[in-house]
């Protein structure tokens, strides 16, 4: 039975709802100008501050670092009476442990994937109900609150069921979190396909450019590098680039995705 | 010693002691109990399923932790400094580092070439040598859950000169199926070779690498020590230099946004940024606010001013942009 993994990202600790919607709303708005002064002699934002883990102790723990001198090491390899050109650490010797032990972490990935595609179906699911909700709060005048606070329940509090402002702006936000794990969720299914696809033709493509491991390479300096993979892009096709009037560039090649520059 | 039951790969101790990795000897910061096979403590994973393999057999006295009798499952492993195999003979090991087939070329795309390299390895492509690279990390890092499989990182490793080699001396991986598009999972600047601003450099090259993605993006969460540290230095010296010398050095405000995609940073990182920095001010009070109004949160370039010169820093890239090689 694979053991749990500590995964970081559940670290934190345990939310009694699903998204802090309070705290999207009190949030920093991103695209409100923000006055850079010279001088100011006002209060400072009032902050949490940024705490070190407890193993703080361990930064200054000095690790008793011992250089051996390499002839030490050539002296050993002396000792033995056949010098044998074969690696003793051959990768055979690894193979079987650590496809044994890759088996057992893709058993805890498969399940930790598992409980994604329940929670993608179950927030689908919420999805439309939010948005029948939503639709019923602008539309009627005496909307379903029951309803409402039964689907709300598992995601969010709402403060007052009354104040039509704060729940209608709690479903919008609601609706727009799940929107966005649901489409996270579909782009990192189209990846893993795409890769899966990737390492499958791998061994099949002659010129990759995109993963380039080459002897020759390693011996280049940066400029022919640099030359050496961008005339091997453009087998693939053109690079195209579109300045606009107010400087922005749209750049495009064969492979990578587009790109906006804008700076 | 035993394994935390409730998670994988973590220990309560140290279970090794310390390691020899080239030509170096350190003790370890924390346990991985992923080098073993569970209720096989007494040899390594691959020397217990490979049952034919010859034992070698070290005794050694019980090693003392901070005047108390401890044991440990491994007094030294020995791991090589170009593929990290290991082993607990130090004999087998000298007879490898003769042979290792990295002695020539280290693997990977090169993507920086400057007095220090950083080399793009796939971890599907490079299987075991990542794998090796994960179980050596675990050693000095607290959280760690993916060793073996790795083929949807890649381990982007820096190498330097150390005693006329040229060697692995930290990395960072990237989970390419992330799910808030991180561009760092981990990242270890192995002890020998800390203190020369490599953890920066790395950091530094991670966010180069979002901005050639065109992606505004930041590492995983939540942070070790060291990684708070490294990120927020890091994230304080960007702010600074734009603000004060760069891009935005002579606006009168800022949006988060514009800040974010310049920077490439995210927005709750740059606010946390500010945060520590002591940076933000309510403009009730700031002088001439009567064009402040439009926001009642400020930047203050005295602030970071004094952040730069308290850290004695000169906020300049360690990145030669020359020397990026991205495609």
């Amino acid at each position: 039975m694979a053991k749990r993994r500590r995964l970081r990202s559940k670290e934190d600790s345990v939310k009694t709802k699903l998204f802090n919607l309070d705290e999207l709303i009190d949030s920093i708005p991103i695209d409100v100008d923000i006055p850079i002064v010279d001088e100011c002699s006002g209060p400072k934002r009032t902050t949490t501050e940024i705490h070190a883990s407890s193993s703080v102790n361990l930064l200054t723990k000095p690790l008793n670092i011992v250089q051996i001198p390499s002839r030490q090491r050539r002296r050993l390899t002396t000792i033995k009476k056949k010098v044998s050109h074969l690696d003793p650490l051959d990768d055979k010797l690894f193979l079987k442990h650590h496809q044994r032990a890759e088996k057992s972490e893709k058993k805890m990935t498969n399940i930790e994937k598992e409980r994604v595609f329940t929670e993608y179906d179950y927030y689908l699911h919420c999805l439309e109900q939010l948005k029948t909700v939503c639709q019923d709060y602008e539309a009627s005048m005496v909307p379903n609150q029951q309803m409402m606070l039964r689907i709300t329940e598992p995601f969010t509090t709402i403060d007052d069921p009354n104040d039509r402002q704060e729940v209608l702006m709690k479903i919008q936000l609601l609706i727009g979190e799940i929107t966005k794990f649901t489409r996270t969720f579909e782009r990192l299914r189209k990846l893993e396909l795409k890769l899966k696809t990737l390492h499958n033709n791998f061994y099949h493509q002659i010129d990759n450019p995109e993963d380039s491991d080459t002897e020759e390479e390693a011996h280049m300096d940066v400029k022919r590098l640099r030359e050496t993979r961008f005339y091997r892009r453009l087998k693939h096709g053109p690079l195209i680039k579109i300045r606009f009037l107010d400087g922005t560039v749209l750049v495009k090649d064969a492979i990578s995705p587009p790109k906006v520059i804008n700076f | 010693m035993s394994d935390n039951e409730g998670y994988y790969g973590v220990t309560q101790k140290r279970n090794i002691r310390r390691v020899r990795l080239g030509d170096n000897e350190f003790d370890t910061l924390y346990g991985n109990s992923v080098y073993f096979l569970e209720g096989h403590h007494d040899m390594l994973g691959y020397e217990a399923v490979n049952a034919h393999q010859r034992i070698h057999h070290r005794k050694h006295s019980e090693p003392q932790i901070n005047g108390d009798t401890d044991s440990y499952w491994l007094d030294t492993l020995y791991v090589c400094d170009l593929c990290f195999k290991y082993t607990r003979d130090e004999a087998l090991l000298n007879s490898h580092l003769s042979v290792c087939k990295h002695n020539y070329r280290f693997p990977g795309k090169t993507m920086y070439k400057d007095n220090f390299t950083i080399k793009k390895v796939s971890g599907y492509r490079h299987t075991i040598l990542c794998q090796n690279l994960c179980l050596f990390a675990k050693l000095f890092l607290d959280s760690k859950s993916v060793y073996f499989s790795i083929e949807n990182f890649d381990f982007y490793v820096v190498l330097g000169e150390s005693n006329g080699r040229r060697v692995p001396m930290g990395f960072f991986s990237k989970e390419l199926l992330s799910w808030d598009e991180n561009n760092l999972a981990c990242i270890l600047i192995f002890p020998p070779f800390q203190r020369k601003r490599l953890g920066h450099l790395l950091i530094e090259f991670s966010y180069e690498l979002s901005r050639f993605e065109g992606k505004v993006s930041g590492p995983e969460f939540p942070l070790s020590a060291f990684g708070k540290i490294g990120y927020l230095k890091y994230w304080s010296k960007v702010i600074c230099r734009e603000l004060l010398y760069g891009r935005f050095s002579d606006c009168q405000s800022i949006t988060l946004q514009k800040l974010s995609k310049f920077t490439c940073i995210r927005v709750k990182d740059l606010i946390s940024t500010l945060d520590y920095m002591g940076s933000w001010f309510t403009t009730s009070d700031i002088e001439n606010s009567k064009s402040l109004d439009q926001y009642p949160l400020a930047i203050s370039r005295s602030v970071l001013k004094q952040w730069i010169k308290g850290e004695s820093s000169n906020c300049q890239k360690l990145i030669q942009e020359d020397s990026l090689v991205l495609y």
